[in-house]
């Protein structure tokens, strides 16, 4: 095999890619269709969720997956990608399985699909920590245990790992159509298919950074389809929409986005150094890449785990007189102080936050202004509590402060905010945190990682080990 | 001859995002070389100065690369406690607004 030619197409559910950039993908013959459909990014509370697709919704989510089957069915071409709204927690894994049983029922499909969990078994992880494995943090962040702990593993509700290339690789090796993984470093499903085949890891990892955000690397940037073909000693890639080209620069600077450095990226077993890439312009759309190393480092695969630390409630409160917008500061701290008297010794601890709009909401402690400077700000209140029940109350105790408090030079007797809408508080449901996000080293790349080989339009019941037996079928979860 | 320049001066893309939910990290893109080593070369992005402008302590501050090939400077701190992605006082989930401090910026450069 001299060559990989790779089809990129998101599984996000973001709606960016599209069947006409799919098909002139297909008529270059790619030998494996690949796209990212996991990510932390819109923050901990998706890990959380006890809905099946709480991120972009099951019509999204269908519509591009039903584009990728298509293209796999139709191109007779392998499939690989990881799923899960967007978390990629077992119960969100499944969810994405519903839609392609679904999928593949109403358009005759027949797929043999390996399916891989990246939901870690909390027994099997506090076993780990008993053996002595060591569990640093990725970051230093004040919540976060600089070292792994039994209370940390019990505290949270859900932990996924990324998974590296070698359980897809494993997956691939038994003959399926295609393999749906749940969470997995992005770079991984890229890097699976060509190394299986013995493509150079270095090479392989740089193609699959470079691709893995599809189209982001082109001119403009916008996550649609992209190709890239591997070769033994470099790869090229090229969007699949007309409308956008990829340029050297375009592609050198991808590098940086949402990474920490630019030059080394740490990813299980190694290190991804492109300090001394070299990026030609071949033709006006494609550009050729060569020239990254791989460092071997212990191999190491990301924990991410949330906690449920309650329920939110907010209220909005708008500020126009002047005399407020001055002493604001005074306001919030009577009404913070005010609240904690009244609550804490009744219900135990809580959080209070107010976010002034309008003065640092925005950048906190970077903020270089230290008052209002406009003619109008907003407040933003936040309680969580234990329940939904009690931070509702703890926030309508609080707006009634904001509106009837003093401050000095306060006129408004009637009351001293604009309260938006009616009801005036929101409850926003379950808060989680990220309590875990640190580095697991495993021996077995595959250990944690529980696979099973499904033909695909299924049983309903065949996805039940990742619902705890719970039946999932049409969007909807029993039990 | 010296002069005070903004750094976002002759940037193209002057933008910030999460790199995972415990760091911010700004990216700028220069239109053109000498818009670039104007300010690579003024020495005004030290980790000092640039703690200094977002108002963290030193040890936040966790990089700053310069990147020639691109004409492009990446700049990535730790957020603020309570601030992290998801955590109870975060308003920008994505970071994407956390840029404005450093775009506003001016600094000395010097231009022989």
């Amino acid at each position: 095999m001299d060559e990989v030619r790779l089809l990129q197409s998101s599984a996000m559910g973001y709606g960016n890619v599209s069947w006409e950039a799919i098909r002139r993908g297909l008529e270059l013959e790619p030998h494996v269709i690949v796209g990212q459909g996991t990510s932390s990014d819109p923050g901990p509370a998706y890990l959380g969720s006890d809905e099946l697709h709480p991120y972009v919704g099951r019509l999204n989510r269908k519509r591009d997956l039903g584009l990728i089957l298509r293209a796999a069915v139709e191109g007779r071409v392998p499939f690989i990608f990881s799923g899960g709204s967007p978390s990629g927690s077992d119960l969100h894994l499944a969810g994405v399985l519903e839609v392609v049983n679904e999928l593949t029922r109403e358009n005759g499909w027949r797929l043999r699909i390996g399916v891989i969990s990246g939901q870690i078994d909390k027994a099997w992880l506090k076993t780990k920590l008993r053996q002595g494995v060591r569990v640093p943090r990725l970051a230093d962040y004040p919540d976060l245990s600089p070292e792994l702990t039994e209370s940390d593993i019990e505290r949270c509700k859900i932990i996924v790992a990324q998974m590296g290339p070698e359980p897809i690789i494993e997956a691939l090796r038994q003959g399926v159509d295609g393999v749906i993984t749940g969470r997995a470093v992005d770079i991984a499903l890229y890097m699976a298919y060509p190394l299986l085949h013995g493509f150079d890891r270095a090479v392989t990892a740089h193609m699959a950074k470079t691709i893995e955000c599809g189209a982001l690397c082109a001119d403009p940037p916008i996550a649609d389809n992209v190709f890239a073909i591997l070769r033994r000693d470099h790869f090229d890639v090229f969007p699949l929409s007309p409308d956008r080209r990829c340029t050297v620069t375009s592609v050198a600077s991808h590098a940086f986005y949402e990474r920490p450095d630019i030059f080394r990226e740490l990813n299980p077993g190694g290190f991804l150094d492109v300090s001394k890439a070299h990026f030609e312009q071949v033709d006006e759309r494609t550009v050729r890449v060569w020239g990254a190393r791989w460092v071997e480092q212990p191999y190491t695969v990301k924990l991410e785990g949330v906690q449920q630390i309650g329920y939110r409630t907010i209220t909005l409160a708008g500020v126009r007189d002047p005399a407020l917008l001055e002493h604001i500061d005074d306001l919030v701290e009577t009404v913070w102080r005010r609240t904690r008297e009244k609550w804490e010794d009744e219900v135990g601890p809580f959080e209070l936050e107010f976010m002034i709009f309008g003065k640092d909401a925005i950048l906190g402690p970077s903020e270089p202004y230290s008052r209002v400077t406009g003619h109008e700000a907003c407040l933003l209140a936040s309680v969580v509590a234990h329940t939904q029940e009690l931070a509702t109350a703890i926030i309508a105790y609080v707006r009634g402060q904001l509106l009837f408090a003093d401050y000095p030079g306060r006129t408004s007797t009637a009351g001293n905010v604009a309260v938006p809408f009616s009801p005036g508080d929101i409850p926003t449901g379950p808060v989680y945190v990220w309590r875990i996000w640190h580095a697991l080293p495993l021996d077995d790349p595959l250990e944690p990682f529980r696979m099973r080989i499904i033909d695909f339009p299924c049983d309903p019941s065949e996805l039940a080990w990742l619902t705890g037996g719970r039946r999932v079928e049409g969007g909807r979860i029993d039990g | 001859m010296a002069r005070t320049i903004r750094l976002a001066e002759g940037a193209r893309i002057f933008r910030s995002k999460n790199a995972g939910p415990f760091r911010t990290t700004v990216d700028i893109f220069y239109t053109d070389l000498a818009s670039y080593l104007a300010v690579k070369n003024s020495g005004a992005l030290t980790r000092e100065a640039v703690a200094n402008r977002l108002r963290v302590p030193v040890e936040a501050v966790e990089g700053i690369f310069f990147s020639d090939e691109t004409l492009g400077i990446k700049i990535t701190f730790a957020k603020h406690p309570r601030m992290a992605s998801g955590d109870v006082r975060c308003v920008d989930t994505f970071g994407a607004q956390q840029y404005v401090p450093l775009k506003d910026w001016e600094i000395e450069v010097d231009d022989g």
